[in-house]
């Protein structure tokens, strides 16, 4: 995967663009204007950054202007469907949706986040040290990754998630170690690999350049573009997977809430309250079909001749 | 006789992100059964869009005007389903990659079997036979068995033979041949060459042979189009192009492309500049900012493709408002039409060579590759000698090329020199220092500064990610130079190559090929080496601007006392540059020595054959020579039966 | 994989040198089968450590009333191997012999037997998976087809956006909404056309209404599995189908006659197939991952709802067989994966 990018306002050529079609351009293009116009382009991925972005700002005012507060209990209005009072109705217990919501979705979000930072790092640094250092260091990362890949992670994580109580950052913590980081850094291990055998990879080691330095200098920004969008669709992953724990229950337990455990807790009267069921519903989905759209921009924008086309 | 295919003002255009891309502007050309066309030009001229656009292969988004009558019937205009009938069948095509060109998950008999079957209705096992005869036809041995064989289990040169054992299957009236042998070592090149005219005369086909290598249009062509910025900018019979050239870019290309049959050194010709951005062109002449005998007129209309007179009375054709005024031998009004550059001499190069000191000594260098087995713990289970003990040494001032075929051992050879490998049975000895004493990183480091390395991609060789001064100054960095000093050098080295200092904080995707070589040359020049190590540096470049890198090497070599080594598979480079020769044929030097000698008087019989293979520059030498091939088994030559 | 390139069978006729190639295959793919077998087992082990750690039976006996005391409640777990008096080493013991001599992967707290549950369980799981697999990749690769060869046009873009939703609806939110759908629909013709919770009703005899009823249970979670995972599938035929539709290979395949249709479907699809093949022998263990909690929302009582049962039941026996199993599928997804691409790849062979 190339993640040479031609100046388009320099580039002429169709077919085969030739070496002696270009020449050296008299206006300098800034490379994030050129990734920003390639982005806004597609129509969909503005569409995902300008619902994400709502989805973020309601995470972050709704609970400001929340007439309850999500822990709340109102007694007069118990499993009632939206209202003027209750935006988005009330759960049997009498919390109001709407509040719960609101704080279920930044707690989803600070999961989610959190998490996928932490595996991007980790899976950068991993896979780009195993692929240059080669030799023993290679051989046990990719030992340790694949031995990773066999266990059931989700069977642990929902074990260890189980005990802890539901403290989230605990939650997040393991979602990074247990299950996060090992797909992704297989994933750029093999892209440095390709890296490594670049000639200007060689070029820096017949120069007297440290091999960390070579990792740190020349490795890591070319795969910078992967990164950022590992790091989305990380998001997503994180996501689904918390979800997934916390409408099990093994997740983030009362009093904290997340759209995963609003679901959870919402299922047993789904016919009748489906209004408990439809609110979460929609905020996950928003917030996970938005993060894939920009994940596939940006991927368009950074990377156009990327061959992967999807979640693959 | 008949055209067998007949074009008139062919012009496509393509939608970019910058905009409309002319890419032929306006080809028109006749084509008789039995001649050949020679379509000659540089990356960007347009030659291969014209050969796709005639079998009708581009692009859906590709707009396509003029008209291309193939055997009196229009092509454009006719549906993929019409023109997949005369594809394959009167008109078939040899593409440049042969590595890329075959389905890998067929076998080579049903991608041959499918070819025929396309357009005949045949029997399996007629179907089969003629295949096998196919097979044979291009020479490829035990036809029988290898139909069952998959394309990753051949050559690249016995694949080209399958490539034209398809186009030649149904017996085609037109065979067009874009680059078919640029990927492919130069002897098999010769045979491949051989090959096509062997085609030619089987079949009665006309054939457009589309190449960048001027020697192989003498070889081959009878008439010759040389195009520039997608139009012709010149058309005649062959003789007439290389010794009556009328249009000074064809006598720049021509300059600048080195011999290797001439021993005395003139300097190559560049053509400054780079060819023009296809996108909307003004009405001048293309080669206007580049021509050294422009003037104001050429800049106001595009000149048209016109005759000349050449007083041979054949048809010549030029695009040039001044080819009336241009005389034989590329000269005008008795001065040559490009200046002559004045060959850089050396003060070194008076002193003998057993006089100057040595700045690269190798005592029998050998690399053995281990063969492995094995899962995870892998165990050994044979070798490959890449290197076989090889010997030579390299004095101040000299450049020593190391020629030889892929898979000879030459580029391993360099990177075990860059690699510093320690040498259980001989040593490496670099500016005095083996590397056998090398005990601390430091001390590596240190001898690191007196030999740096050039690669050949000019692309590949630099980190898309940093700029031009961030590259150029990574070695000063390395070996601890300060940030004042280094950017002072920065400076001071762009100059040196020719670069405009200026444009240091850029990204190498926005120079040229050749611009991007310069970088690299200057990278390695920036911590005053003893010895520059040059791996194929020109070969991914175009003819003209090659011309313009070797020209700057040799400056550079006398300027700065330099040392080259240099490793190329092209001869006709290495006679040009280099002082002493080393042939390498599978792991071993078959012959070593000065190059005039080995050039002129060459003893083994592996490098006669090399040297026969290379086409020269001038159909009536190329034509006429005798051509010898290596036979690997008793390692003699044979001669070739024209 | 430590494939090599393939190496010709020197100087033999052809059907011989298949014979060998069909033996080598044989060994590489059992050297695997083993080297996966001793992950398995690792990865098992480890597990049980790990359960011991998060786990505690006793939490099934506490609270009681009226209370138990601790000699009832060790006397009740000891001879079910769950005892914390007894020590780790030895417990590990005790269950790994009963593993490798006896088949017996233990009981849980209350004493029932692991070995039942999942004799009984993988089958439930099975069915669900197996044809949620089949669905997801027919569909994915017969849409990943369809758009590329349309590629920009309205059905590719329409196909693109569908999938691209699709792909990112959390499990959990396509279940239910199916759920409420169905329900709906019920209502709507007051028939019970789809059952919302089971994977089969009881007293149903004969061998065509036990079929229907099955299709009736199997059809919603099927469903909800499929929505959401063929569009990966798609995507990956998709962008692999447009790779190799611009190789130079197609073109040959054009210049030798071949219309452009007849080309992609002949040369560009074959090839592209290979990298699908193994990405689709991957995606099982990632159905199972889904398959828990489409069981939970379904209420069938497979190998995924177990899953859940044993961790808040505190079984470690059954949780450490669950882990197993899902080890187990994704050895059997690796292989699969390899065999394909020897298959149908020629230029990979095993030395």
């Amino acid at each position: 995967m190339t993640s040479e990018m031609i100046d388009p306002t320099v580039e002429a050529s169709t077919a085969a663009p030739g070496p002696e079609t270009t020449r050296v351009a008299t206006r300098r293009l800034s490379k994030w204007t050129l990734y920003s116009r390639r982005y806004a382009r597609n129509r969909g991925a503005v569409a995902g950054l300008i619902i994400f972005a709502l989805l973020v700002l309601f995470a972050i005012i709704g609970p400001l202007i929340a007439r309850y507060d999500h822990v709340e209990l109102d007694f007069l209005a118990l499993s009632t469907g939206p209202t003027a009072e209750h935006w988005f109705g009330t759960n049997n217990a009498g919390n109001d949706l709407f509040a719960q919501v609101a704080v279920g979705l930044q707690r989803s979000l600070m999961i989610a986040v959190s998490v996928s930072v932490g595996v991007t790092i980790v899976s950068a640094l991993v896979g780009t040290a195993a692929a240059y250092f080669g030799g023993w260091t290679e051989r046990i990362t990719l030992l340790v990754i694949h031995f990773m890949m066999v266990i059931p992670s989700f069977l642990i994580l929902a074990m260890i998630s189980n005990k802890s109580g539901g403290d989230w950052r605990v939650i997040a913590l393991i979602m990074i170690f247990v299950i996060g980081w090992y797909f992704p850094a297989r994933v750029i291990w093999t892209l440095a690999l390709s890296l490594r055998e670049r000639e200007y990879v060689s070029a820096a080691r017949y120069m007297g350049v440290r091999g960390f330095r070579i990792v740190l200098r020349h490795l890591l920004p070319n795969i910078g573009s992967l990164l950022v969008i590992n790091f989305t669709l990380g998001v997503v992953n994180a996501v689904v997977a918390e979800t997934g724990l916390s409408f099990l229950g093994f997740g983030v337990k009362i009093p904290d809430v997340s759209l995963g455990a609003l679901i959870g807790a919402g299922s047993s009267s789904l016919i009748t309250s489906p209004w408990l069921f439809y609110f979460p519903a929609a905020a996950l989905t928003l917030l996970t079909v938005s993060m894939a759209l920009v994940a596939d921009g940006l991927r368009d924008a950074l990377d156009p001749t990327s061959a992967a086309g999807g979640r693959a | 006789m008949s055209n067998v295919l007949s074009v008139r003002d062919l012009a496509v255009s393509f939608a970019s992100e910058a905009g409309r891309v002319d890419a032929v502007r306006g080809v028109s050309f006749d084509l008789e059964a039995g001649r050949t066309l020679g379509i000659v030009g540089e990356s960007g001229s347009g030659k291969s869009v014209t050969s796709l656009a005639i079998m009708g292969l581009l692009d859906e988004n590709a707009k396509v005007t003029g008209s291309i009558m193939y055997e009196g019937k229009e092509l454009l205009g006719m549906t993929d389903k019409q023109l997949s009938v005369i594809r394959g069948n009167g008109m078939s095509m040899v593409f440049q990659d042969p590595l890329t060109s075959l389905t890998p998950v067929f076998t080579i008999g049903d991608q041959l079997i499918e070819a025929l079957t396309v357009h005949r209705s045949l029997s399996k096992k007629d179907a089969w036979n003629r295949s096998v005869e196919l097979l044979k036809l291009v020479g490829i041995t035990e036809p029988e068995r290898r139909m069952k064989s998959f394309p990753h289990e051949f050559s690249g040169g016995m694949r080209q033979r399958v490539v034209i054992a398809i186009a030649m299957a149904n017996d085609p009236k037109l065979i067009i041949c874009d680059e078919p042998t640029t990927a492919l070592d130069v002897t098999i090149q010769a045979q491949i060459l051989d090959l096509i005219e062997k085609a030619q005369q089987e079949t009665g086909a006309a054939v457009i042979m589309i190449t960048h290598d001027m020697g192989v249009v003498a070889r081959t062509a009878d008439d010759v189009m040389v195009m520039y910025a997608g139009k012709p900018v010149e058309q005649a019979p062959v003789h007439e192009l290389f010794h009556k050239t009328r249009m000074p870019y064809s006598i720049g290309l021509l300059g600048a492309i080195p011999r290797v049959d001439k021993a005395e050194k003139e300097p190559l010709t560049p053509i400054k500049g780079n060819p023009p951005l296809l996108i909307n062109l003004p009405d001048a002449c293309p080669f206007a900012d580049r021509c050294p005998i422009v003037m104001d007129a050429c800049r106001t209309r595009e000149p048209e493709l016109l005759p000349v007179a050449t007083g041979s009375g054949d048809l010549h054709r030029a695009a040039c408002i001044r080819a009336h005024e241009i005389e034989d031998g590329g000269l005008l009004g008795g001065i040559p039409v490009y200046p002559v550059r004045e060959v850089p001499e050396s003060p070194l190069a008076k002193l003998p060579r057993e006089e100057r000191p040595i700045t690269l000594e190798v005592k029998n260098l050998t690399k053995t590759f281990p063969l492995l087995k094995g899962a995870f713990l892998k165990r050994k289970v044979g070798e490959v000698h890449a290197i076989k003990g090889v010997s030579f040494d390299v004095r101040e001032g000299e450049t020593m090329a190391i020629v030889g075929e892929s898979g000879s051992g030459k580029t391993t050879t360099l990177l075990q020199i860059m690699d510093m490998v320690k040498q259980t049975d001989g040593d490496i000895v670099i500016a005095g220092t083996s590397v056998n004493d090398i005990h601390s990183h430091k001390v590596e480091r240190q001898l690191r500064r007196d030999i740096q390395i050039v690669f050949q991609d000019p692309m590949g060789a630099l980190d898309p990610r940093m700029t031009v001064a961030d590259i150029i100054s990574e070695p000063l960095f390395a070996i601890g130079t300060p940030k004042e000093e280094a950017h002072r050098r920065v400076d001071e080295l762009m100059d040196l190559v020719g670069l405009n200092p200026a444009h240091s904080d850029r990204f190498p995707q926005a120079f040229s090929g050749g611009q991007r070589q310069r970088i690299g040359i200057a990278r390695a020049l920036s911590t005053n080496p003893k010895i520059v190590v040059l791996d194929e540096p020109v070969s991914a470049l175009d003819v003209s601007i090659q011309a313009g890198v070797i020209n700057l090497l040799d400056e550079l070599k006398a300027k700065l006392g330099l040392s080259y080594l240099f490793v190329a598979h092209d001869l006709s480079v290495v006679r040009h540059i280099a002082d002493r020769v080393a042939v390498m044929y599978l792991g071993d030097f078959v012959e070593h020595g000065d190059v005039d000698d080995v050039f002129e008087n060459p003893q083994h019989p592996y490098t006669k054959a090399l040297l026969s293979a290379i086409p020269v520059p001038d159909p009536d030498i190329e034509r006429t020579r005798q051509r010898v091939v290596f036979d690997a088994e008793t390692m003699s030559t044979r001669a070739v039966t024209a | 994989m430590n494939v090599y390139p393939a190496q010709r069978c020197v100087g033999d006729p052809a059907h011989l040198c298949k014979r060998e190639r069909i033996i080598t295959l044989i060994k590489y793919l059992v050297r695997r089968a083993l080297g996966w077998l001793l992950m398995i087992v690792v990865a098992t082990n480890i597990t049980y450590f790990l359960a011991w750690g998060f786990l505690d039976p006793r939490s099934n006996y506490v609270g009681r009333r009226p209370p138990l005391t601790e000699e009832q409640i060790v006397n009740t777990l000891a001879p079910r191997n769950l005892s914390d008096t007894v020590p780790l080493i030895e417990r590990w013991w005790t269950w790994l012999t009963g593993i490798l001599l006896r088949w017996d992967w233990g009981v849980s707290p209350t004493g029932g037997s692991v070995n039942e549950q999942v004799a009984y369980r993988m089958w439930v799981s099975a069915e669900l998976v197996l044809g949620a697999t089949i669905l997801t990749t027919v569909l994915g690769i017969a849409l990943g087809v369809y758009t590329a060869s349309r590629q920009y046009k309205l059905a590719d873009r329409i196909g693109q956006a569908t999938s691209i939703i699709t792909m990112n609806i959390p499990i959990v939110v396509a279940a239910f909404a199916i759920v409420l759908l169905a329900i709906g629909l019920n209502d709507a013709t007051g028939v019970r056309i789809f059952y919302v919770t089971g994977n089969a009703s009881r007293g149903v005899e004969g061998f065509f209404p036990v079929l229907i009823d099955v299709l009736q249970h199997l059809t919603l979670p099927t469903i909800a599995l499929v929505v959401i995972g063929y569009a990966g599938i798609h995507f990956l035929q998709r962008s692999l189908l447009l790779d190799n539709i611009g190789a130079d290979y197609v073109r040959t395949a054009r210049a030798k006659g071949l219309t452009k249709q007849q080309a992609i479907r002949k040369h560009a699809l074959r090839t592209s197939l290979i990298p699908v093949a193994t990405q689709v022998a991957f995606t099982i263990p990632a159905i199972f991952t889904g398959a828990v909690l489409t069981e939970t929302i379904f209420a069938w009582n497979g190998m995924g709802k177990y899953f859940i049962e044993t961790i808040t039941k505190n079984d470690i026996h059954g949780t450490v067989a669950v882990a197993a199993f899902g080890a187990v599928l994704t050895a059997i997804g690796a292989i699969l994966a390899d065999v394909a691409v020897v298959v149908l790849d020629p230029r990979v062979r095993v030395s």
